[in-house]
């Protein structure tokens, strides 16, 4: 059912779209125009969908404060305002003197005294208005008026800036669910104490437990934005408002749809008279052509707080796609339905669960779409089960990737203070096969959609590797050495395995160190990747975490080349094939042999010992 | 007419002349040579169609034509074919080339990293790879590529043989040699215990296979293995056998370096490295190892057996060496690429093939002028004159120069000179590095080459002239001494012979006077003074270094620098006393000051210290008075004793009445 719901969704929303283009544009009062002591009003929605209006006083004009943008500061002497202050979903509210549209509320002092605000030009905005987007920039995205997909072009420079988010290209480490996005915010400079800054982005967040919601708002708040509980946005559109945009009405950005929700709350500043309208008056990222979906939203209430006001709200209907996010505002394009993911999600292994199946549509976004998955599976599993104890789980999950046959990966694990202890779920290969699709370096392709199982069984059944030993410490060249590995078992007796561990001849004479570790702790050497296709194979190329893997390390060296690894190289060899008049030689690693056992079970810790291989066989 | 186009790579000229060639004083003192005369000097030098003998001669030998190998990193392997063709086995990208005439074409591709081995047999081009132990069968044909065999628990293919049934195949990472029939069924002939088996050579019925680890070659006859020698080095990277002779290159590699987390991601050219040292041997049919040839600066990767002859490939600087009977060596080709990888010299096409980049020469007989010896960039340390260049030889030999003051010659440098068909003035103008070059007519020797040159006088520096004077220090007079010892610094950079002239002059003087008389000739940087004739004072020393000794009149260059000024203090203070009753007075005196030091002594007794009246010892004059307390009744002798702050004692006595009576003070 809920299935049905999402698809009829766009289709609600191209109807919706013809309506939204309803007003025709004030006129404006450029800012040289505007005089201290000024005075006019505001609109924006304190409840509802209608906006209702605030008194403004103009207190002077800060020139410069951004390149080639000045700031109106405003007084808002409104009996909410006066004790909310800056709130938070007001950014865009459209301000009027002398009956003229001036600008966008958008800016406030963070823990300010006064209801003051900076206001954004509505010269800045509407330049941004008219601009226009690269064809190539968002794939998967549906024009309402003509409804087929906008087809993914070949590549194109704007394309892969775009998809890259600001990051380096993805070369095949490991990450995780948050290695995205603690990139992009490592790379931001957050604003100085006393700065003003943008009025902060309620992120609405519906159908999320209190911890899932913590942990986003930890993730996020460096972006501006303060994830806040919401409304899931399930309600249907009850008036006309609700299915358009309106100057002065609720906007929000949907980064979760569906049986969860994650919206970011702002304010339409103005609908222009063709498909297009600007809101916020400041940027939500800053990332120039996004491609996120937007909605009408309604507002609950106005929160006032010392520290941040905000709108409480949720969204209406999706509507439109944010197509600028630019200094001065963001631009919605109502004509356009922004392509997002669905994600269908299992859980199985639960008795009675309140919902056991979430169907969701996330935003397309390298650094937000990893975040995204693990919040959603992660409050499926706290909303499912809040148990505190040992929690074993087996994710099995199917990755659909434009250009690529469905990708089908399992992956196994422990959490140790049950369900809700996900740490071992951001380290699932899905979020490598995120960066791939987002961040490889060969061709553009797109994320289509994620199918994921995820079976969890009460009990901790996993094995600990207390001990290895071996018959004895001498060994011979060439023979093969049984690796007696002790593991205990919780509440179990223990378990030994053995591991035929061959000794090379070539360690003839040699002291060598046997480790044995969790495949999910052991590193493969990878080939240099040349194409999509080789990426992938990377993930596949990786130990479970029920193996037990005993790692041999050589002294000889081995080369990783584009699409080739060469191990165990005779120096001769390794001379001659480290090019020196080239600028990709191979990259050197430490040859390892390895050899590795499937116990069945989760494994963890390691040991190691060390063997004194024999000059030569005692009987040879 | 073609050249190598090694480029003229010069590092660190001043210190490997003085190695590789003589740089000798010659009759006039300032006279000096650059002096070639030996297969070391020469082989520093570069050659192009020329060869350098080992006894130190240099004659014409072979050009190379190079041919370009695509965008391939390296040539590995190499294999001739029926109708002249030639194959080429390649990295990164696992092709092979085919060389036919001048014309080089892509021939097959396996898909693996590497066509490390390559044998034909028939119509059949055999191809081993990595890093997967792959062996293609390839039709020569059509070059349809077949995979005939992967061999079990094998990565490496390093070498192949055909014995005109089956395919031999040596390799790793088990060391395994591999018998592989043509429908491609594999059994192991040999299962070494080493790592690798780089190289087979077929030798009749014997068939031989080295390994690294330990650089041992094995010889596999029948089900027979027997060690054939035990080769000192870590690894036989080549082997060759012809006529129950078998040629061996065993080199000793250097350990790995370290993997870190630069190094296994860097994308950036790394630099040259230290590679291994390399051996060449003969071992007879007899089983007798004769070493032929030995390089502490370079491996070898590639070796021959060409009838008497046999020729080694090495892996840094790019070169083949030929070895004849009585162990003569010619440095037989250089060329700009890093290693030599493959050989095929025999047959009136020789060619081979490089790594590093991947390139295919063709070799051949020098004609006329095509042979010329380049030396190294000649530096004569400064700015010099040449003067005769000459050379002793047999044969059409004509030289010509260039000169520059650039370490690597390059565009500064000025144009090759006219030729000089006889020896003569240099005809290049005067610079800090000269580089000559001879062009060898048929039949020509060049066995020795000398210029001489005559640098530009460069002067020596005097610095830090410091006087080790006995110092004055009040809290610790020194012992007292009239010899100073005067040091200097001196910056040589000629390295001519100096003298040194010393002069002083007290200070608030201006006439020096010297130090010692002219016939004294001072050559170390240090002079020990006699100051017991001169007043005590503040003195100045000068220095002055002279290269006269090494250069004429007009030419000699001096540099002088003075100390700071030192105390000269050998004179002792004079002490006045008084004694009246047990009450010693008196003054010390001292001519430069100030007094450090007061003590009395009663009737031979102790020394006793003691204080001026004010209390300070800061003047060159001290008064004082002593109570000398209770003596018993009866004369006394009173000693007083001076120091000065140079440690320059004086003493005087006072014999007083007896029996006088305490006072206090």
């Amino acid at each position: 059912m809920r299935a049905r719901i999402l698809r009829v969704l766009p289709f609600a929303a191209f109807v919706l779209a013809a309506g939204a283009i309803a007003q025709q544009g004030p006129s404006t009062m450029p800012v040289d125009q505007v005089r201290p002591g000024m005075t006019g009003y505001g609109l924006t929605v304190f409840r509802g969908t209608e906006p209702e209006r605030f008194d403004v006083e103009v207190v002077d004009v800060l020139h410069g404060f951004r390149p080639d943008q000045d700031l109106i500061l405003i007084r808002t002497p409104h009996p909410t305002l006066e004790h909310a202050r800056a709130v938070g979903g007001m950014s865009g509210s459209p301000i009027y003197l002398e009956g003229k549209l001036v600008g966008a509320y958008a800016y406030g002092w963070p823990f300010g005294m006064d209801p003051i605000a900076g206001v954004t030009p509505i010269a800045n905005m509407t330049a941004e208005m008219d601009r226009p987007y690269r064809p190539d920039s968002f794939p998967g995205a549906r024009e309402l008026a003509l409804g087929p997909p906008r087809a993914r072009s070949a590549r194109s420079a704007g394309y892969d800036r775009r998809r890259l988010a600001g990051l380096p290209a993805y070369r095949g480490d490991r990450t995780d669910a948050f290695g995205p996005l603690r990139a992009h915010l490592a790379g931001r400079t957050p604003p100085a104490e006393g700065r003003m800054r943008p009025a902060a982005t309620p992120l609405m967040l519906g159908g999320f437990t209190d911890r899932v919601a913590a942990m986003l708002g930890d993730e996020m708040e460096a972006m501006g934005w303060v994830p806040l509980q919401g409304g899931g946005g399930r309600r249907a559109p009850q008036v006309d408002t609700e299915r358009r945009f309106v100057d002065g009405g609720a906007i929000g950005v949907q980064l979760v749809r569906g049986d969860i929700s994650a919206t970011a709350i702002g304010t339409v500043t103005h609908v222009g008279t063709g498909r297009r309208l600007v809101a916020f008056g400041h940027p939500m990222m800053n990332a120039g052509e996004l491609g996120l979906p937007t909605a009408t939203a309604r507002v609950l209430h106005i929160l006032a707080s010392t520290a941040r006001s905000f709108k409480i709200a949720e969204a209406t209907a999706p509507l439109g796609t944010l197509v600028h996010d630019r200094q001065a505002a963001i631009v919605v394009d109502t004509g356009l339905e922004a392509a997002t993911i669905p994600m269908r999600l299992k859980l199985n292994g639960l008795v009675q669960p309140p919902r056991d199946e979430w169907n969701v549509e996330l935003a397309s976004h390298r650094v937000l779409t990893p975040t995204l998955i693990f919040s959603t599976l992660a409050n499926a599993i706290e909303a499912s089960s809040s148990d505190k104890t040992d929690v074993m789980f087996t994710a099995r999950y199917t990755v659909t990737i434009d250009g690529l046959d469905p990708i089908t990966l399992e992956d196994h694990g422990y959490m140790g203070a049950g369900p809700g202890d996900l740490r071992a779920l951001s380290g699932l290969r899905l979020f490598d096969l995120m960066e791939i699709a987002y961040g490889n370096a060969f061709e553009p392709t797109r994320l289509t959609a994620i199918d994921l199982e995820l079976d969890l069984e009460f009990g901790d059944e996993t094995l600990t590797i207390v001990e290895a030993s071996v018959p004895t410490q001498e060994v011979d060249p060439g023979s093969t050495v049984e690796v007696r590995v002790r593991m205990r078992r919780y509440d179990e007796s223990e378990v030994v395995r053995v591991i035929p561990v061959r000794i090379p001849e070539r360690l003839a004479g040699e002291s060598v160190k046997i480790e044995l570790n969790p495949g999910s702790r052991v590193g493969v050497e990878h080939a240099v990747p040349r194409n999509l296709q080789d990426l992938v194979n990377r993930v596949y190329e990786s130990y479970d975490a029920t193996a037990v893997v005993a790692e041999l390390k050589m002294p000889s060296r081995g080369l990783r080349f584009p699409g080739h690894v060469v191990r165990s190289l005779p120096r001769g060899a390794l001379d001659a094939l480290t090019r020196q008049s080239g600028t990709e030689p191979g990259r050197p690693f430490v040859t390892q042999v390895r050899q590795s056992v499937d116990v069945g079970h989760v494994v963890q810790g390691s040991a190691d010992l060390t063997l004194d291989v024999r000059e030569r066989p005692r009987h040879r | 007419m073609t050249f190598s186009r090694r480029a003229l790579v010069l590092t660190a000229v001043s210190a490997a002349l003085s190695a590789t060639l003589a740089s000798l004083p010659a009759e006039a003192v300032s006279t000096r040579q650059f002096r070639l005369d030996d297969a070391g000097d020469f082989d520093a030098g570069e050659l192009e169609g020329a060869m350098v003998r080992s006894d130190g001669a240099v004659v014409p030998g072979i050009t190379t034509t190079r041919l370009a190998l695509g965008d391939e990193a390296l040539a590995y392997a190499i294999a001739r074919g029926p109708g002249g063709a030639v194959y080429v086995g390649t990295g990164d990208a696992g092709k092979i080339y085919r060389v036919r005439g001048g014309e080089v074409a892509p021939f097959a591709e396996t898909g693996q990293l590497l066509v490390s081995a390559l044998a034909v047999a028939g119509d059949t081009l055999y191809a081993g790879t990595l890093p997967e132990g792959r062996i293609y069968a390839i039709a020569l044909g059509d070059g349809a590529v077949r995979e005939l065999v992967k061999l079990p628990d094998t990565e490496h293919v390093w070498a192949l043989v055909w014995n005109g049934q089956r395919l031999y195949a040596g390799t790793g990472p088990e060391g395994k040699v591999f018998a592989i029939e043509p429908g491609g069924a594999a059994s192991v002939v040999y299962d070494a215990p080493q790592g690798h088996v780089l190289t087979l050579a077929l030798d009749g019925e014997d068939l031989y296979a080295g390994t690294d680890g330990e650089a041992l070659v094995y010889r596999i006859r029948g089900n027979q293995v027997s060690v054939l020698h035990d080769f000192e080095g870590n690894e036989i990277t080549a082997l060759d056998a012809a006529g129950g002779v078998v040629a061996v290159a065993a080199n000793e590699m250097p350990a790995p370096r370290p993997v870190t987390s630069s190094s296994s991601s860097s994308t950036s050219r790394t630099k040259a490295r230290s590679t291994g040292k390399g051996r060449l041997w003969r071992v007879s049919a007899d089983g007798r190892a004769e070493r032929l040839f030995r390089d502490d600066d370079e491996h070898f990767t590639a070796v021959q057996v060409v009838g008497e002859h046999i020729f080694v490939g090495t892996g840094k600087e790019g070169r083949i060496h030929r070895i004849g009977p009585g162990r003569t060596r010619a440095t037989y080709v250089d060329v700009d690429e890093r290693q030599v990888t493959g050989l095929a010299l025999d047959g009136d096409r020789p060619v081979f093939v490089t790594g590093d980049s991947a390139a295919f020469y063709r070799a051949g007989q020098a004609q006329g002028e095509e042979a010329t010896w380049t030396s190294k960039a000649l530096d004569a340390g400064f700015v010099a004159r040449w003067g005769r260049l000459d050379w002793r030889g047999e044969g059409p030999i004509r030289f010509r120069t260039r000169s520059g003051n650039s370490e690597d010659p390059n565009e500064t440098w000025t144009d090759w000179s006219a030729p000089m068909a006889s020896p003569g003035p240099v005809r290049s103008p005067a610079a800090r590095y000269l580089q000559i070059r001879a062009e060898l007519g048929a039949g020509a020797v060049l066995r020795a080459s000398q210029a001489f040159y005559l640098p530009q006088n460069q002067r020596a520096n005097v610095s830090n002239v410091r006087a080790d004077a006995r110092g004055s220090d009040p809290d610790n007079p020194p012992s007292p001494s009239s010899r100073v010892k005067i040091q200097w610094s001196v910056d040589n950079p000629d390295g001519d012979d100096l003298r040194y002239r010393l002069r002083f002059r007290a200070e608030g003087q201006e006439r020096w006077r010297p130090m010692f008389d002219e016939d004294v000739e001072v050559t170390d940087s240090h002079y020990t003074w006699d100051t017991s004739g001169i007043p005590d004072g503040w003195y100045v020393v000068q220095v002055e270094a002279s290269d006269e000794n090494e250069n004429p009149g007009p030419l000699t260059l001096r540099d002088v620098r003075a100390s700071e000024p030192f105390l000269v203090d050998d004179h002792d203070p004079t002490v006045e006393l008084t004694l009246r009753g047990g009450n010693l007075a008196g003054v010390a005196r001292d001519a430069m000051g100030p007094i450090a030091k007061l003590e009395y002594a009663v009737d031979g007794g102790d020394w006793h210290v003691f204080f001026p009246e004010d209390q300070l010892l800061d003047e060159a004059t001290e008064r004082f008075t002593v109570d000398l307390g209770e003596l018993e009744a009866g004369p006394h002798v009173v000693a007083v004793r001076a120091t000065d702050a140079a440690g320059n004692a004086a003493v005087a006595e006072i014999e007083g009445p007896a029996g006088a009576a305490p006072q206090n003070p």
